[in-house]
């Protein structure tokens, strides 16, 4: 209940009391004038007119709406366009509101930027209307059917030189596959699996040997990449950063794609995974993947633990996309399964305070030291 | 703040009317007797210290005080007051009875109680108001509510002459309550119907 509405009424019962103790009918009267303010009616109507909308197709781009919210009553409206976590307003004001005396029109016209990935409604409306005496308030959620598919933005990646340091690992741009057609160079000699073809066994080494042995060779293609995405909520982690990191990632998938390579995708936060495969096809199937990805509960070691064997099975590169206050534990069971994996650091909302900057600074520090790649404006691909 | 000084200034015109309309009564001639006759003027004072010291300026208790001394002249209307001289009267002390009754000699003090009543609803708002805007501004609305006081002001002024042409006794009389029973019931019915249709 508001102050003032409590005050009307603790004003009614004053009164009554005071008229019942004393036994006076004649104070009975004022009572009615605090009735008649809290029984004042608050009713409205709204109508929207002229709506212009013009929508957005990738994170980042504008937004331009503009509408007219015709208003009928007799009180304040309170007139909101729900996009705090959608719209980046850039010009204009996503509010506006004032008195009604019975009839009133309001303007919205606001420009942004889209922050949100996904099917987006960006038509909400939230209307909130107080009567005169602002004893009653009144709620009311309109939609103008402002609805747009934001999708990830794909950037170009662009080729560095690396700087003369030690690298530990580079990206597989020369690497080869584990799985595939084999080609002609001999790798090694092993034990017959029940599948493997005739012509490849070792007649020879068989003999020798009591068992069957068969040539393996080096299989063709290059090697699988697999984008693990930390997804997993955190402190720290905010949707600033979780929308390069899906930039990122959706990049280096169409650079990766478009060079043959075979990709996967695996969400540390719903632990979702996709399989390596080739092509445009599988590039759209991470697309839509990224298109829907929020973050979730589980966490990053736990994620890489479920999908560690099937990475096993292929071997890839992975390129593990995370936040500056990521520990990169999930890295580590990685490494530790021989797998090879590449830091990938995207930064999130920027720090203002000075105290803040420097930790952050640290940790950035702190990463590289760890071979993670830190980006900034550009995705890069150090070779 | 503006309104919180105008809600100041309404408490402290509330206590002047009351304890103007106290003065005129034989109880007040009494009191000066034991007390200073200024100190009745520390209830209009009181607001003031409320504003300065950041605390309710026109709360429902100091309402509640200054309608009882409004009242004070018009008491012979109750019928408490009535009874209670009635009852020294049987009891036997008839001098008794008769001076509490020269003590309260009759004065209409209605409007001045009703006028205080306004001025404490207006101080309500005023009060409120400062609050309410301040909650618009964070929320990033950057109008005015001044037109809910005005409007107020010109509702009370068309109410206030009005007052003593409403008959509360004739009202009960002519079972007004059972009246107010069933139209709240009707307009109860009719609410359900039309969210049920």
């Amino acid at each position: 209940m508001r102050h003032l509405e409590r005050g009307l009424l603790t004003l009614t019962v004053t009164i009554l009391v005071l008229s019942i103790s004393l036994v006076m009918e004649r104070i009975l009267v004022l009572a009615l004038i605090p009735l008649i303010l809290l029984m004042f009616p608050s009713g409205f109507h709204v109508k929207v007119r002229d709506v212009h909308f013009s929508p957005p197709s990738h994170v980042g781009d504008d937004v331009k709406l503009r509408c007219s919210i015709a208003v009928m009553g007799f009180g304040y409206a309170k007139i909101k366009l729900v996009c705090d976590d959608i719209l980046e307003v850039t010009e204009g004001d996503a509010r506006t509101g004032g008195l009604v005396p019975v009839y009133r029109e309001f303007q919205i016209d606001v420009r942004g930027v889209a922050k949100k990935r996904g099917r987006i409604n960006f038509g909400k409306i939230a209307i909130e209307f107080d009567d005169i005496f602002l004893t009653k308030k009144s709620q009311k959620e309109l939609d103008i059917q402002a609805d747009a598919d934001v999708k990830v933005r794909v950037k170009k990646v662009r080729k560095i030189r690396a700087r003369r340091r030690k690298v530990r690992e580079s990206y597989p741009d020369i690497d080869i596959s584990k799985l595939g057609v084999p080609g002609t160079d001999f790798r090694e000699i092993r034990e017959y699996i029940p599948g493997d073809p005739v012509k490849f066994i070792n007649w020879k080494a068989t003999a020798r040997r009591e068992k069957i042995l068969v040539n393996e060779f080096e299989v063709e293609g290059k090697r699988a990449v697999w984008f693990v995405i930390n997804s997993s909520h955190h402190v720290f982690a905010d949707e600033e950063y979780f929308e390069n990191a899906l930039t990122v990632a959706a990049s280096l998938a169409y650079y990766f794609t478009k060079r043959g390579h075979k990709t996967a995708l695996t969400l540390t936060g719903s632990g979702k995974t996709l399989h390596p495969d080739l092509g445009k096809k599988q590039f759209y199937r991470i697309m839509s993947e990224l298109i829907l990805a929020e973050f979730d509960e589980k966490k990053p070691v736990v994620a890489v633990r479920e999908v560690k064997k099937l990475m096993m099975y292929h071997m890839p590169f992975v390129i593990y996309i995370t936040h500056v206050h990521d520990d990169l534990s999930a890295l580590k069971e990685l490494q530790r399964s021989g797998i090879k994996s590449k830091p990938v650091v995207v930064p999130g909302k920027e720090y203002r305070r000075d105290l803040a900057k420097a930790a952050y600074r640290l940790m950035v520090r702190e990463k590289m030291r760890r071979d993670a790649d830190i980006l900034k404006e550009t995705i890069r691909v150090r070779m | 703040m503006r309104y919180r000084v105008l809600a100041a200034i309404l408490a402290v015109i509330s206590g002047f009317l009351a304890v103007e309309a106290f003065r005129r009564t034989s109880l007040y001639g009494v009191l000066t007797l034991i007390m200073p006759s200024w100190i009745i003027y520390a209830v209009p004072a009181l607001p003031v210290l409320g504003f300065l010291s950041e605390r309710k300026v026109f709360g429902s208790g100091y309402y509640a005080s200054l309608m009882i001394l409004a009242l004070i002249p018009s008491i012979q209307e109750s019928e408490v007051f009535e009874g209670i001289l009635d009852a020294l009267y049987s009891l036997g002390y008839e001098s008794i009875s008769r001076m509490v009754l020269e003590m309260f000699p009759y004065q209409d003090s209605f409007s001045t109680a009703a006028l205080i009543t306004m001025l404490y609803i207006l101080g309500i708002y005023s009060e409120n108001l400062d609050e309410y805007e301040k909650e618009l501004r964070s929320h990033g609305y950057s109008f005015s509510l001044l037109p809910t006081l005005v409007f107020l002001v010109i509702v009370i002024s068309a109410i206030y002459p009005n007052l003593n042409r409403i008959d509360v006794a004739g009202m009960l009389r002519a079972n007004f309550p059972h009246a107010v029973v069933a139209l709240i019931a009707f307009s109860l019915s009719l609410i359900t119907l039309w969210r049920m249709r």
